[in-house]
């Protein structure tokens, strides 16, 4: 589907937790692959040179702007999509948060907003401050929510992470 | 009889119906849908402001291998319509706007030609082997240079690139009762051209395989109907004929609402190809292309007494439209719904105004987020404080001698406020600040070389115009009514279908809400569908904060005639007499027959499956469709914002230390909703303030064509806003509520230019422009400081 200009190339790697392998070319972004190639529609593009984030995936554990990336840089490596995080009948508590704080309205951000907010929660857990989490955020725009209420989702799911935390340490000492 | 039934959602902070789609990547915008044989256009555009077309060389693209076709406007003249914007009211010259630039370009981003190719890499690839050889003309490129003698000319039609102007005395005579004042004041005030920068950019997919030869089109739009009338007009294809369908749309802002020449191109493209065919804007061409907001010029005069009352305002407003009009908006609409507004909130004995629309070589303006309210706000509201300053008042009590007191008001334009609280909500504020106390503070911060400031925005938010409001615009489309149908399944759970359309608000909640209580049945149990003009009745879209007035308005009145159907039918069922049959709780009750009672599921059953239990004059079925008109002229939402600033004087950085609003859209159907819409607004308030800017080069090329240099306020740039609700409860309105979608980009603007030129008070700067850059503040200040007896000495 990305042209004929250059050739194509073999790559395999792992998406939400599966292998895949596909013939690509050597131009194609890692977006419009997820999204074309592997029909995972729920990674956004909003602007295709880095800036607004919409793009927002997992490579190997860490978040990345899919859309500054050549499918074939995947090659060999871990990616994660929004579509291996919840489920719309189990969401995550990250995407629980900002359900429950509306920190989502047209909701074109929200998958890029929720890896990003992922990896701040599993990095820095229950100590993040609002002053670190509107720096965290600041690699993500969303154009309708003025973002107050997604960092009340982000320090809410922060803290519930603690609380799962604590109870399954509790759990396990018992 | 109430329009609700019960009072168990409306009102409540409910978590949306939307979010769990959206929150796992399921949501489904234009862009994610692929269908069978798809095709993908490219566009090539013009890289000049103004030029006469020489020569167009297609044929390299033509034979690049995997391209489809290429079009030009030669190729689509003979079955495609230019859109022409036009009004029945006098004054008003219209030009066509041509899908394919044909002959002239007018502005950088123009679309020349088309490529379709099999994929949109490819058609890329070609896009860059068309040959075009324009000849350059002279480019105007503000409104300035458009008005010169001797500028260049932009279209036949429009003579002194002028697309309208008009003058009005609507009140009083201003030069009389200023001359009886104490004082007079003049500013002119400055407004940079925005874009509404939805994250969705533009997209469509057309397919013209349909049933009976229907095309079929997805697009992201905020008014699926218009659109489709429109388009029918360029192609000249019945609109009945034409199946539009918004699906999830990833914000709009206004931007959303016209057709735009791509969109045309590409359905012509498919109807010829006989095969979908997909165009999706990269966030360069959304910046360059998609409809600009704002850019405009005031001077106001203003005159007014020692107490600080304010009698007289003229103004003269100047807009740079661009070099074409949005169907059916017309260029009349940003510099005309600006000078409706400039009286705001305040009590005038007279007023005049001029405006103007000029024509430049710029992409067309159109609406976006607070059309003309936000300059409109912005003028009045800087004035209001250099009234206070030359009489040395506080601000807050200038805007309290000034406000309305009572309701209904009638404004100098003939707005009529039938509610509102702008007086309560000034006390509500200094409540909430300690005003003396801030004040004080700022004081003692000068003293130490620190520059604080405060900054007030008192406003009014028209919204949801009536039909005869509507009508006035004379566009030959009076979009004052709308459209809501209410069904009741034969499960007993709720459909509800409505001409508006969602695209962030969260209508499928608040909709939601207010037919739940309607039919005082569960939340869960309705389903609101909107965005498929194949599925909802015909309908004028989301835009002027109208959804709750009129889809509320429609589908509560739709859920109305449900209810008595519902209890026609359960009357027949229960051999009760039809007016001993109440409605309540969701349920029909006979009076005096205790345990006489069917639920609405139990009525559903039998008025679908049943249908020989009904009298013959009782269809069978349990739904009903509405037209809602809504008031005339419309309904009036007022805030109050407070705005806390720091100032860095080294570096011309604006800091936002604290941002207050008070507002009133009378009954809230979701107080987190509004908050949403409130902090939203905001936001892009901020971001017209102090960061976003599309400036233009004396050639008409645009310097802003990525995220990297139009700067989007990131969570970093917004504080914590206080949002404080009153509720005024509109009389005239299907549950007393009023739009509430703009006030927060409405007055947020002028608030914060009130507080910079508050904190920089020692030097005597006055922010009557935006944005605000650093750039231009420490100009400001190097000058300020540069004059003899001037600088930070306070």
């Amino acid at each position: 589907m990305t042209g004929r200009a250059g050739h194509d190339i073999d790559i395999r790697l792992t998406v939400n937790g599966r292998a895949v392998e596909s013939r690509v070319p050597a131009r194609m972004l890692l977006s419009d692959y997820l999204r074309g190639g592997l029909k995972l529609t729920g990674t956004h593009v909003g602007c295709e040179h880095g800036v607004c984030g919409a793009c927002t995936v997992r490579l190997d554990g860490n978040t990345v702007r899919s859309c500054l990336m050549f499918a074939v840089q995947a090659d060999g490596r871990v990616v994660e999509t929004i579509e291996g995080e919840g489920t719309a009948v189990q969401l995550s508590a990250v995407q629980a948060a900002l359900r429950d704080s509306h920190g989502l309205q047209c909701g074109f951000c929200t998958p890029g907003f929720v890896l990003t907010i992922q990896e701040l929660i599993d990095r820095r857990g229950p100590a993040l401050t609002e002053r670190e989490v509107r720096e965290g955020l600041g690699g993500n725009l969303c154009r309708c929510t003025g973002y107050q209420h997604i960092v009340e989702a982000v320090l809410a799911a922060a803290r519930s992470a603690a609380r799962t935390a604590r109870s399954a340490a509790e759990g396990a000492d018992r | 009889m109430s329009v609700f039934d019960t009072n168990r959602w409306v009102g409540k902070r409910i978590t949306r119906k939307e979010d769990p789609r959206l929150l796992t990547g399921q949501g489904r915008y234009v862009a994610d849908i692929q269908l069978p044989g798809m095709v993908e256009a490219a566009f090539v555009r013009s890289h000049l402001a103004h030029g006469s077309i020489e020569g167009l060389d297609t044929g390299e693209a033509r034979s690049h291998p995997g391209v489809v076709a290429v079009y030009t406007w030669a190729d689509m003249a003979a079955t495609v319509a230019p859109m022409v914007a036009g009004t029945d009211n006098p004054g008003y010259h219209a030009c066509p706007y041509h899908p394919l630039a044909s002959e002239v370009v007018r502005w950088v981003g123009e679309p020349i030609a088309a490529v379709v190719a099999d994929d949109r890499y490819t058609a890329e690839d070609a896009a860059e082997l068309v040959g075009v050889d324009i000849e350059e003309l002279p480019a105007v490129t503000g409104i300035d240079s458009a008005l010169r003698d001797g500028a260049p000319q932009l279209h036949p039609s429009v003579p002194d690139n002028t697309y309208t102007s008009l003058a009005m005395a609507d009140k009083g005579d201003v030069d009389a009762t200023i001359s009886r004042c104490d004082h007079r004041l003049e500013l002119t005030l400055e407004s940079q051209r925005v874009a509404p920068l939805p994250l969705e950019t533009r997209a469509i997919i057309a397919d013209a395989t349909g049933r009976d030869g229907e095309m079929t089109v997805w697009v992201t739009h905020q008014a699926p109907h218009l659109f489709r009338t429109g388009l029918s007009q360029a192609l000249g294809i019945p609109e009945s004929r034409i199946r539009v369908i918004s699906p999830d749309v990833g914000g709009g802002f206004g931007s959303k609402l016209t057709v735009y020449p791509e969109e045309v191109v590409v359905c012509e493209a498919a109807r010829r190809l006989g095969r979908p065919v997909r165009w999706v804007s990269d966030r360069r061409e959304d910046l360059m292309t998609s409809m600009h907001g704002r850019q405009q010029r005031h001077r106001i005069e203003v005159g007014f007494d020692r107490d600080g009352s304010i009698r007289a305002v003229r103004v003269d407003i100047r807009a740079d439209n661009g070099a074409n009009a949005p169907w059916p908006y017309t260029a009349a609409l940003d510099s005309g719904q600006a000078s409706e507004n400039v009286p705001g909130p305040y009590e005038l004995d007279a007023y005049e105004r001029r405006a103007r629309a000029v024509a430049t070589n710029k992409p067309p303006m159109g609406p976006y987020r607070g059309v003309g309210r936000v300059m409109a706000c912005f003028t009045i509201e800087r004035a209001v404080d250099e009234v206070a300053r030359v009489l040395g008042l506080e601000p807050l009590d200038v805007r309290e001698r000034n406000v309305v007191r009572s309701y209904p008001f009638r404004t100098p334009v003939g707005q009529v406020f039938a509610s509102g609280s702008s007086l309560e909500s000034i006390q509500v504020m200094r409540d909430h600040l300690d005003l003396p106390g801030l004040r004080r503070s700022h004081r003692d911060a000068r003293a130490r070389g620190e520059y604080l400031g405060l900054g007030f925005s008192a406003g009014v938010e028209p919204n949801s115009p009536g039909p005869l409001e509507m009508a006035k615009r004379g566009t030959g489309i009076g979009l004052g009514y709308e459209s809501g149908s209410v069904r009741v399944e034969p499960d007993g759970m709720v459909t509800v279908l409505v001409g508006t359309h969602g695209h962030g608000q969260g209508h499928e909640t608040a909709l939601g809400q207010l037919v739940a209580d309607a039919l005082g049945v569960d939340l869960d149990a309705v389903t609101v569908r909107f965005g498929d003009t194949a599925v909802a009745p015909y309908g004028f879209g989301t835009w002027a904060s109208r959804s709750m007035v009129y889809g509320g308005g429609a589908v509560l009145q739709a859920a109305g005639d449900v209810r008595s159907k519902a209890a026609a039918v359960a009357a027949a069922a229960m051999e009760a007499a039809p007016e001993d049959c109440v409605y309540g709780n969701g349920a029909v009750s006979v009076a005096g027959s205790p345990g006489a009672r069917m639920t609405l599921a139990e009525i559903a059953r039998v008025a679908y499956h049943q249908g020989h239990m009904l009298p013959g004059d009782l269809d069978p079925g349990l739904e009903a469709t509405r037209r809602y008109r809504g008031p005339d002229p419309g309904c009036f939402t007022n805030a109050l914002h407070a705005a806390e600033v720091r100032v860095d004087a080294s570096t011309g950085l604006v800091e936002l230390l604290r941002f207050v609003v008070v507002e009133d859209c009378g009954v809230m159907i979701n107080p987190l909703l509004v908050d949403g819409q409130v902090h939203g607004g905001v936001a892009q308030g901020i971001g017209h303030a102090l960061l976003e800017e599309i400036p233009y080069d004396e050639y008409g090329q645009p310097l802003a064509t990525t995220l990297i240099d139009y700067v989007a306020p990131s969570a970093w740039d917004v504080p914590t806003i206080d949002t404080i609700h009153l509720e005024s409860p509109a009389p005239h309105t299907m549950g007393a509520v009023k739009g509430m979608g703009e006030g927060g980009a409405i007055n947020s603007p002028a608030a914060i230019a009130n507080a910079v030129t508050d904190a920089l008070q020692p030097f005597g700067i006055r922010v009557n422009r935006t944005p605000i850059s650093p750039r231009w503040l420490l100009q400001q200040i190097h000058e300020a400081s540069a004059r003899p007896g001037a600088g930070p000495t306070a």
